[in-house]
Formats: structure tokens, C-alpha cells, sequence
């Protein structure tokens, strides 16, 4: 049987996401912005808004393939148990057949 | 922080996705159907709220996304999980594990629990982000909000929304195991153990049914569940009066002979000729006392075999002496001949006794069995007695039934059928349910009922049809009682706020209640149950019942002033009611009870004194459809308490009517929800 594929927490796919993308935003961090950023000038708080405002976007693209592939690979999982599951019921189905055969043939 | 679960796909080059994309691609089957799924997940869930403007958004749209990914992610988990039970299964056909339906049914049990546990936990988290997110929003029920503040309190409405999702949509997953490891656990049963008798089977339908009345949640939860339970009851009631067999029951040869003596004791039990007093009870004394018979007549001695015997003694003796003698042939010949015909009479006579004895013994063994069966009978019915009864009493209780207060269930004078019974005392409910005209014609003045048939289906009518009443109550165009409670609702809460400022629940019942259709006009009795703008809350939520329904808070208010030319309750007049909204109005109206109980208990403590209070003052919800407090107060108990006051003053306050009490010692005022304030000002100036 193939493995169960992994499935990461939410919040373990928003910060494997997220980090690589703006580390501000990591989920541990966002109780602390407001604090870090404190004596930030208006200009730069406002540059520093559309750099957020961008990453959640590419968040959002990156977070949409991964939920792709995720979703495939649940899919895939469950395809082989089936397979695995038909495969297993007509070897014995096999077993059972010859088993009958040469008592039949044995008589 | 590394993460060792998560493969740090934010890294991941195009190159790479793009490889692990064709590998799933190669499937062409199922491609479609996946990426339409994912598609589904990922983009309905996600907001479109990427642009921040401040701190607080970025926050609040982190919240939202990790959130959203949670709820993806257990979507995911619980998909995979059902793949593990395929699993499961090909293992069962592999011979490996049990593969009995029990086994695999116990397997599916067994791999819920670790699950079960882990929502126990997430949900006591989800209920602790939900009662923070009340809390902070607490300081911003205020009508003048900055800017700033506005920004502040529109996140937290989100994150509020978010959290109240999270927590029921884990509910939601929470209830649904739990159901389907009672199911489980009751197919297991029923393998393992499968009823051997309709008694038995009826009883298991009955327990089954009382644990379902005791684990549903919400009013009408509760009330269905009163159903059932009370429909099993009528079940085993007419199963035990008729030996209607249970289903579930196999009809074994053992099962049909016991039916079949049953019978033929009920046709004993009930011919007047050999029974007259017609009772179990007499027909079981008669049976031991033909078993005395039977005993005295096996010990009994038999005069014809003790002469037969002597006789044979005699002869037998008379032979010995002729043989030992100097008798002639003739003489030996003749004591030989008589002594012969000794010994046959006396075997006549030992073979006649033992025929008779053998025939007593039969009798016997047939009376002990009869007894057996009629006291095993007797037990059985005082048991369905009991259990009926106890039923009967519980949901009178604890659903919305409690016309059933004085229903009860009685052995009949036979002591093998069972009778309805209405206590007199507590008729007057029924009488008010049923019909005056309907129950005088069921029931008897002794409430012995005439017509059990009819009276069940009369009972089983009111439960049917009390759903649909109350229903009915909130369908119908406002009434001005309903005008006047919601009114009284609208009052206790701050008045809605202009379009732009945010909805925010205005009590903890909101909580529990799903934000009625999103334009649904303010006023009428439905109106108690939509989010009201501005109103934050003034007390910290009770923990949330298992399965909330709401949904969330809306944002705006305006929605519900697009449309102020729609007349109040006009969905009410062409819609009925979804079970979600129905339950949700009576958890509403159940709140304004508590709410109401609350300040009357309150009052009276500060009157009466906590101790007097909690015995002389009953507070209870009154009538259908749960629109009115009941308070009765005990007249003896508030005289003693209210020395150098003028108790009659407050006393004057309660209405008397008998009607619906019998107890003369109290009085009894009924208050609809919007009375109360002023009922307490009343009181006040007395007291």
C-alpha cells in the first residue's frame, strides 16, 4: 500500500508559504507587527503595506498550486488503495478457483 | 523556524511544480475532477482581500489565510482518512485482520477516537479565540468610532467570523463522529448481541431512543428526539399489550412455543368460568395451589396397591410353606396359582398408580411452566410499566411535550395489558392540547382512558403537530405579541447604527443563532435573531453548544436597509421556516427566557432572601411556543419571608389561575418575554 501522503496544519502551510515569500508575515509574527514597526515613518509604512499587500497575493497563487498538488496526491492515494483493494480480492478469488479445481480433479 | 512537515514548497521552483503537476497529469481520468476540487477549495475560501492598508488588516488577512488553509487541510486529512478505511478493507479481504462486519465496524470505531479526542481539543481552543475575539471587541461599543477604529473593529468582526466558523465547522466534524460511533457501536451490538425477545428488542428501542433525547442539543433537537423517544414507547406499549413481535427479533421455534403458552395463559387468565377474578395474579395462585394438589397427591398412599400387595404378600408366603411342606402337588399347584394371580393384580395395580403418578408428574412439570412463564410475564410488564413511565416523566420534563406531565402508564386488572392513565391533577394541559371536546370523549373521570387506540394517536398528534404549530406561530404575519417581544428584544439592544458601521452580535445567543437571510426585514419575531448593529456585547459568551449554526456576523447593516419597502415577516407569509432557522428562533426565544428567569430570580432573591426565594418561587418557560415566563410564587413561603411588608402587595402582582394549577397555596403570573422590565418596576415599588 502506498504511503498516506502527509498533510501539513494550515498554519504549517501558511508559514512554509509565507516565509519564503515576506517572513513579516509568518504566523508568529503578526501579533508583533504593529509593535515592530512603531516609529515608522508614513512613507515607509505605506511602502511597507504594498509589499504586503503583494505578498499575500503571491501567497494566494502559491498556496492555490499547492492545494492542487495536495489534492492529487490524496486522489492518487485513495486510487492505488482501490486497486490494491480489486488486486488482493481476485488473488484470492484465484487461490480459491485452483484450490477447487484439483480437489475436483483429484476426485 | 524549520519545519520538518511542510516541504517548503515557497521555495519550490516553477520547474519542480511543474514536474510533480505532470506526474498526477498523466491520469487523464481524473485530472478534471482534482484540479476542479482544488480549484473549489482554494479560491471560494480565499478572500479577495489582499490589499492592506495598515497593520491590522495584514494581521487580520493572515489570520484568515492560515485559517482557511486549516480548514482545506482537515478536508484534505478527512479525505485521506477514508482512503486509510479502503485500506482497511483490502487488509479484510487479505484475510489479515477480522473480517467479519464486526471487526471492520469495530476497526472504524476504533480509528475515530484518536480524532474524536483531538477535536475535543482544537474545539475547547476554538471556543477560547471565539470568547477572546467578544472580548476585544467589547471596547468598541461606542457610537463615535475613529477611523482607525473602525479599521480595528472591522477585523475583529473578521477574525470573530472566522473563529465562529473554524468552531463550527469543527462541531459540525465533531458531531458527526460521534453520531457515527454511537451508530457503530449500536450495529455491534445488534450482531454481538441481538435481541432474543420482543420485550427485550422493545427495550433496547427505548434505551436507544433515551440516550438520543439526551444528547440532543437545541430545542428542537430535543423535541424530535421526545418524538422518537415517545414513538418507541407507544411501540413497546402495543407490543406488550398485543405481543406485537419486534422486528429485529428472530422467530425462533422457542420464541413461537412461548408465544403460543402466552396465548393459551391469556385465554386461562381470561375465562371467566375457570378464572372469574380474570387476573394474572389470581390465575398464578390457583396454578400453586394445583401444585400443592399435585404434591399431596404423589405422596398420598394408594389403598388398592398396599392391598394388592398384602395380598401378594400372603400368597407368596402361603406358596413358600407348601413348597417347603409335605403338601401334595396339587396343594403346591393351587398356592402357586394363587400367589401368581397376587402378583398380577399387584403388577395391575403398581402399573395403574404409576400411569397415575406419571400423569400428576406431567401436570405438574405443565404447571410449573405456566407458573414460570406467568411470573416472568408479570415481571415484564411491571418493568415496561416502569420504564413507559419513567420515559413518560422525562420528557414531560425536558422536551417541549409537557402536556404529557400527567400521561402514565398502569398494569390493567388482568396484570398482563397495560392501561393509559391521565392524573387528574395535571390534566388541564392535555385537556388544553387535545381539546376539551376530545379528551372528555378518551378520557374518563377517574382518567382511565376508553379508547387506548385513540389516545395514542391523539398524543402522538399533539408531538407531531407541536413542531408544525410553533412553525406556524412564526410564520404567520407578526402578532402583536411577537411585535411587542421582539420590540422588547430590539429595546435591550442598541438601535442599528448607520449602514457604515459594523454588525456585531448583541448577545451571547447570537452565537448559537444563525444570522437570519441576510435582507430580512428587521421587524417581527425573527428580527430577535439577526445580528443588530452596534450592539457589542455586554456579557462574555457561554461556552457554544456543540453545533452552532450561525453563520457569520455580516459586515454591513445596509444589506437589511436596501429593502425597507419588503413588509415586515414577508418571508414568514411565503417561506416556511428551514429546520436551521427554526431551531435557531427557539434558541433565541429560549435565551430571552433565560435572560427574563435571570432577572425575575434576581429580583426575587433581593425580595424574598436567596433561600425562600429558591423554594417558594417557580420560574419556568410557558406555553407552545415558549413566548412567556411563568413565576409562581408560593403564598406561605413569601408570608413568612416578607415580615413588616405588605406581602399582599406583591403577592397581588401574580394572577391566580387554577386552571393550570392545582396547588391553591401559590400564584401565578405569566409574563411574555417584553413584560418583564416592567413586571420587576411593579415589584419594586411594593417591595
Amino acid at each position: 500500500m502506498p504511503a498516506k501522503p502527509k498533510i501539513p496544519s494550515g498554519k504549517e502551510i501558511y508559514d512554509g508559504i509565507m516565509r519564503e515569500i515576506e517572513p513579516d508575515l509568518v504566523y508568529e509574527n503578526l501579533g508583533n507587527l504593529a509593535k515592530a514597526h512603531e516609529n515608522e515613518i508614513p512613507e515607509a509604512k505605506k511602502e511597507r503595506m504594498k509589499r504586503y499587500s503583494r505578498a499575500f497575493k503571491e501567497y494566494k497563487k502559491q498556496y492555490k498550486a499547492f492545494m492542487e498538488t495536495l489534492h492529487r496526491e490524496v486522489q492518487a492515494y485513495k486510487k492505488q488503495a482501490v486497486k490494491f483493494l480489486e488486486s488482493q480480492s481476485g488473488q484470492k478469488e484465484t487461490v480459491e478457483m485452483n484450490n477447487l479445481e484439483s480437489l475436483i480433479l483429484g476426485s | 523556524m524549520e519545519n520538518k512537515c511542510f516541504p517548503n514548497l515557497g521555495s519550490l521552483h516553477s520547474y519542480e511544480r511543474r514536474l510533480l503537476f505532470d506526474n498526477v497529469a498523466l491520469n487523464p481520468e481524473t485530472a478534471p475532477a482534482v484540479e476542479a476540487a482544488a480549484e473549489q477549495t482554494a479560491s471560494a475560501e480565499s478572500t479577495e482581500a489582499a490589499d492592506v492598508a495598515d497593520d491590522t488588516d495584514a494581521v487580520q488577512a493572515g489570520q484568515q489565510l492560515a485559517s482557511e488553509a486549516e480548514s482545506d487541510s482537515a478536508m484534505l486529512e478527512r479525505n485521506a482518512r477514508l482512503a486509510k478505511e479502503l485500506e482497511s478493507m483490502t487488509q479484510s479481504v487479505g484475510g489479515t485482520i477480522d473480517n467479519t462486519d464486526a471487526g471492520f465496524i469495530k476497526k472504524q470505531i476504533a480509528e475515530r477516537a484518536p480524532r474524536l479526542q483531538e477535536l475535543s481539543g482544537q474545539i475547547t481552543k476554538a471556543q477560547k479565540d471565539v470568547q477572546e475575539t467578544w472580548e476585544a471587541l467589547k471596547p468598541f461599543n461606542k457610537k463615535d468610532l475613529s477611523e482607525e477604529e473602525q479599521g480595528q473593529k472591522k477585523g475583529l468582526i473578521e477574525k470573530y467570523n472566522a473563529a465562529k466558523k473554524k468552531l463550527e465547522d469543527l462541531s459540525g466534524e465533531l458531531n458527526g463522529l460521534k453520531q457515527a460511533q454511537t451508530d457503530d457501536g449500536r450495529k455491534i451490538e445488534d450482531m454481538e448481541h441481538p435481541p432474543k425477545t420482543d420485550e427485550e428488542a422493545y427495550q433496547r428501542d427505548i434505551a436507544r431512543a433515551g440516550e438520543d433525547f439526551n444528547n440532543a442539543s437545541g430545542i428542537l433537537g430535543k423535541l424530535m428526539a421526545g418524538m422518537k423517544y415517545l414513538g418507541a414507547m407507544i411501540s413497546m406499549y402495543r407490543g406488550m399489550m398485543l405481543g406485537t413481535p419486534h422486528p429485529d427479533v428472530g422467530k425462533t421455534p422457542e420464541l413461537v412455543t412461548r408465544k403460543e403458552r402466552r396465548e393459551s395463559l391469556k385465554n386461562e387468565i381470561k375465562n371467566s368460568a375457570k378464572n372469574p377474578e380474570g387476573s394474572l395474579d389470581s390465575l398464578l395462585a390457583k396454578k400453586e395451589d394445583q401444585i400443592k394438589q399435585a404434591n399431596s397427591k404423589l405422596s398420598a398412599p394408594d389403598t388398592a396397591l398396599n392391598e394388592a400387595q398384602a395380598k401378594f404378600d400372603e400368597a407368596e408366603k402361603t406358596y413358600n410353606e407348601a413348597v417347603k411342606s409335605n403338601f401334595s402337588d396339587d396343594a403346591k399347584k393351587n398356592a402357586n396359582t394363587a400367589m401368581e394371580s397376587a402378583k398380577q393384580n399387584l403388577e395391575k395395580e403398581k402399573a395403574r398408580v404409576s400411569q397415575a403418578n406419571e400423569n400428576t408428574l406431567k401436570e405438574k412439570g405443565q404447571l410449573e411452566s405456566e407458573i414460570k412463564e406467568l411470573k416472568e410475564w408479570k415481571q415484564e410488564v411491571e418493568k415496561s410499566e416502569k420504564t413507559l413511565n419513567e420515559g413518560l416523566e422525562k420528557i414531560s420534563k425536558v422536551s417541549q411535550l409537557n402536556y404529557l406531565e400527567g400521561v402514565r402508564v398502569s398494569v390493567a386488572q388482568d396484570g398482563i395489558s397495560l392501561e393509559w392513565r391521565v392524573d387528574p391533577s395535571a390534566a388541564a394541559q392535555l385537556k388544553q392540547e387535545m381539546g376539551q371536546e376530545r379528551y372528555d370523549a378518551l378520557v374518563e373521570a377517574d382518567g382511565k382512558v376508553n379508547n387506548e387506540q385513540k389516545f395514542e394517536e391523539a398524543i402522538t398528534e399533539i408531538a407531531n403537530g407541536k413542531k408544525q404549530t410553533d412553525a406556524d406561530a412564526v410564520s404567520a404575519p407578526a402578532s402583536p405579541q411577537t411585535e411587542d417581544t421582539a420590540a422588547s428584544l430590539a429595546e435591550s439592544a442598541p438601535a442599528p447604527a448607520s449602514a457604515e458601521q459594523q454588525a456585531v452580535p448583541s448577545s451571547p445567543a447570537e452565537q448559537a443563532s444563525p444570522a437570519v437571510a441576510e435582507a430580512q426585514p428587521p421587524a417581527g419575531a425573527e428580527a430577535t435573531v439577526q445580528p443588530v448593529a452596534e450592539a457589542v456585547p455586554t456579557s462574555a459568551p457561554e461556552s457554544v453548544a456543540p453545533a452552532p449554526t450561525d453563520a457569520p456576523v455580516q459586515a454591513e447593516t445596509e444589506q437589511a436597509e436596501q429593502k425597507p419597502e419588503e413588509p415586515a415577516g414577508d418571508k414568514r407569509k411565503t417561506e416556511r421556516m428551514t429546520e436551521d432557522e427554526y431551531d435557531a428562533m427557539l434558541i433565541e426565544k429560549q435565551e430571552a427566557y433565560r435572560q427574563g428567569k435571570a432577572k425575575i430570580q434576581g429580583k426575587m432573591y433581593e425580595i424574598l432572601g436567596k433561600e425562600a426565594a429558591d423554594r417558594g418561587v417557580t420560574i419556568r418557560q410557558y406555553s407552545e411556543n415558549g413566548k412567556n415566563i411563568e413565576v409562581a410564587i408560593n403564598i406561605n413561603t413569601a408570608r413568612q419571608n416578607l415580615k413588616g411588608t405588605d406581602y399582599f402587595s406583591i403577592i397581588n402582582k401574580f394572577d391566580y389561575r387554577n386552571q393550570y394549577h392545582d396547588y391553591a397555596s401559590d400564584k401565578v403570573k405569566y409574563l411574555a418575554f417584553d413584560e418583564v422590565d416592567n413586571f420587576l418596576n411593579d415589584l419594586s415599588t411594593v417591595a
